[in-house]
């Protein structure tokens, strides 16, 4: 039985992938070989296609970024079960009692941020402020955020983040690099300052459980701080002085609960306004970083990270409305 | 030990929460995970951003809701969960519109040329696979730029070889067509 034009194809590009020659495949095939030869020339100039990869940024830093990705999302604290909940149970459980559960399980992610937070070497796997790759790490953490389906959701990442920018200003002293060490607490600043609107957002009792939460947290922050006030150069002190002043301010759950005006308000939320103060924490020239940060902690961080700024102060919903519209109740 | 044994076990160890395991799976196949999507989707960025997306819904099946789930073909799988990825983008950010209907486009810079100047013949291939239709352009690329066998092939797109074999030859034809217009221009 004679072998359909598309099974001898088939077949002459399995030989050839075997080694064999196109001639020695036409030679087979005489009858069919004018129509098989332009396209398996065509399939052996396509290799030259197998050369195109990732840009050599992304490429280099790649596994490095992953794992910093999974190290936020370690496995026993992984957000699935904790979404899985909120998505499928929020009728059967009474509001109160899944707050708390919630609360158990980020109390729980607090305590493994602290277990990383004080170490360099946590640091060491990612790349820093001035880094032309550090672009991609807010990137993929925006990633994470658009997929975060909630508020607890996304402050626990925020959280997380919040603790790694301060792990990367360690690294950034540790190697005098003022800039970059300001330029990171100046990112953890806007992070610190975008939960507590999220928290603002929230209804009461989970209001109050991410309050507890972001208190733990800061509190964690605030040895950190201290201990770096010790060893950095006098210019990045005060900065680090009002971060660590901004940690001791309560976390301002408003009295009338649920205005979010009050609880993003700066001094109550704990922004660390003066941890990037615009003359000292602006990224330096030529970092190379793909992203237009403002220069200096952006004035309306308490007010809400501005939307449509890429690798700026993150915005959770950048196709969607703000978790925290300014007129919620 | 094969390639295939020291991938499952690379990704087995990943399961178990062992993250440099995963890692070093994800460096294994990042650049043809990459290749696929960008060739798929023709933007750099959207390409990261989508390679990105897959890795990391891998390692949530890995450890989540799926922990302990017979992977048969590892490579057919994390191909997978790049396809679906690559299916949402056109649905939820690109209406399917048939490019090899639309000449306007066939001059349109891409991002290959600047990459490609000196490979002009790997231009004109890179700008024929663009104008394929959707299940033309997945088989050159699985077979061709990222050289799969048909059985892989087929398993990727949930069919059979007989089927691939059917697409290659017409996406060959089309490719040709493609290009010697190209030429033409």
């Amino acid at each position: 039985m004679s072998e359909t034009i598309v099974e001898i194809l088939a077949n002459c590009l399995e030989r050839m992938e075997a080694g064999a020659s196109l001639e020695s495949c036409l030679a087979d095939f005489p009858n069919q070989a004018a129509e098989l030869e332009p396209l398996l020339r065509m399939t052996q100039q396509m290799k030259h296609l197998t050369n195109v990869g990732p840009r050599r940024t992304f490429a280099r830093s790649a596994h490095l970024h992953l794992e910093n990705q999974l190290a936020a999302s370690g496995k026993d604290v992984t957000f699935k079960p904790l979404n899985r909940l909120t998505r499928q149970q929020p009728k059967l459980l009474p509001q109160r009692k899944f707050s708390m559960s919630m609360l158990q399980l980020m109390i729980a992610a607090v305590l493994a941020l602290a277990a990383t937070t004080g170490g360099a070497a946590y640091a060491a796997n990612a790349s820093n402020p001035g880094d032309v790759l550090h672009g991609l790490d807010i990137a993929m953490e925006n990633v994470q955020l658009n997929l975060a389906p909630d508020v607890a959701s996304k402050v626990q990442l925020r959280l997380e983040f919040a603790s790694e920018r301060l792990a990367e200003a360690q690294a950034m002293f540790s190697e005098n690099d003022a800039d970059d060490g300001l330029e990171a607490l100046n990112e953890y600043g806007t992070q610190i300052s975008a939960i507590a609107q999220l928290i603002g957002s929230s209804d009461g009792a989970d209001q109050e459980a991410l309050a507890l939460l972001l208190e733990t947290a800061q509190g964690i922050h605030q040895d950190v701080l201290t201990n770096l006030l010790d060893k950095v150069p006098e210019q990045a002190k005060e900065s680090i002085q009002r971060a660590i002043d901004a940690s001791n301010s309560p976390i301002g759950i408003p009295e009338d609960t649920g205005a979010p005006d009050g609880v993003g308000a700066p001094n109550d939320a704990g922004a660390p306004e003066g941890a990037g103060a615009p003359d000292e924490a602006g990224p330096p020239d030529g970092t190379g970083r793909p992203t237009d940060l403002p220069a200096g902690p952006p004035a309306d961080v308490p007010h809400g990270p501005p939307a449509g700024t890429p690798g700026g102060p993150p915005s959770d919903t950048p196709d969607g409305p703000p978790d925290n519209p300014p007129g919620k109740p | 030990m094969n390639p295939q044994a020291n991938v499952s076990k690379l990704l087995a160890m990943a399961a178990e929460g062992d993250r440099y395991s995963f890692g070093e799976f994800y460096q294994l196949h990042l650049n043809e995970i990459y290749r696929y999507v960008l060739f798929r989707v023709n933007d750099h960025n959207e390409a990261e951003d989508l390679t990105a997306k897959v890795f990391l819904e891998a390692w949530e099946s890995l450890t989540g809701a799926r922990r302990g789930q017979k992977i048969k073909n590892i490579r057919a799988w994390i191909y997978r969960i790049a396809r679906n990825k690559v299916t949402d983008y056109h649905r939820t950010k690109k209406p399917q519109e048939p490019i090899d209907d639309n000449p306007d486009k066939k001059l349109q810079s891409n991002w290959l040329e600047g990459e490609l100047d000196d490979l002009f013949i790997s231009r004109k291939l890179a700008q024929g696979v663009r104008q394929l239709q959707a299940n033309y352009q997945e088989v050159i690329i699985l077979r061709f730029i990222n050289q799969m066998s048909h059985a892989e092939v087929a398993e990727i797109m949930n069919t059979t070889e007989s089927h691939v074999r059917v697409l290659q030859y017409r996406a060959l034809h089309k490719m040709r067509e493609i290009v010697a217009e190209v030429d033409n221009e």
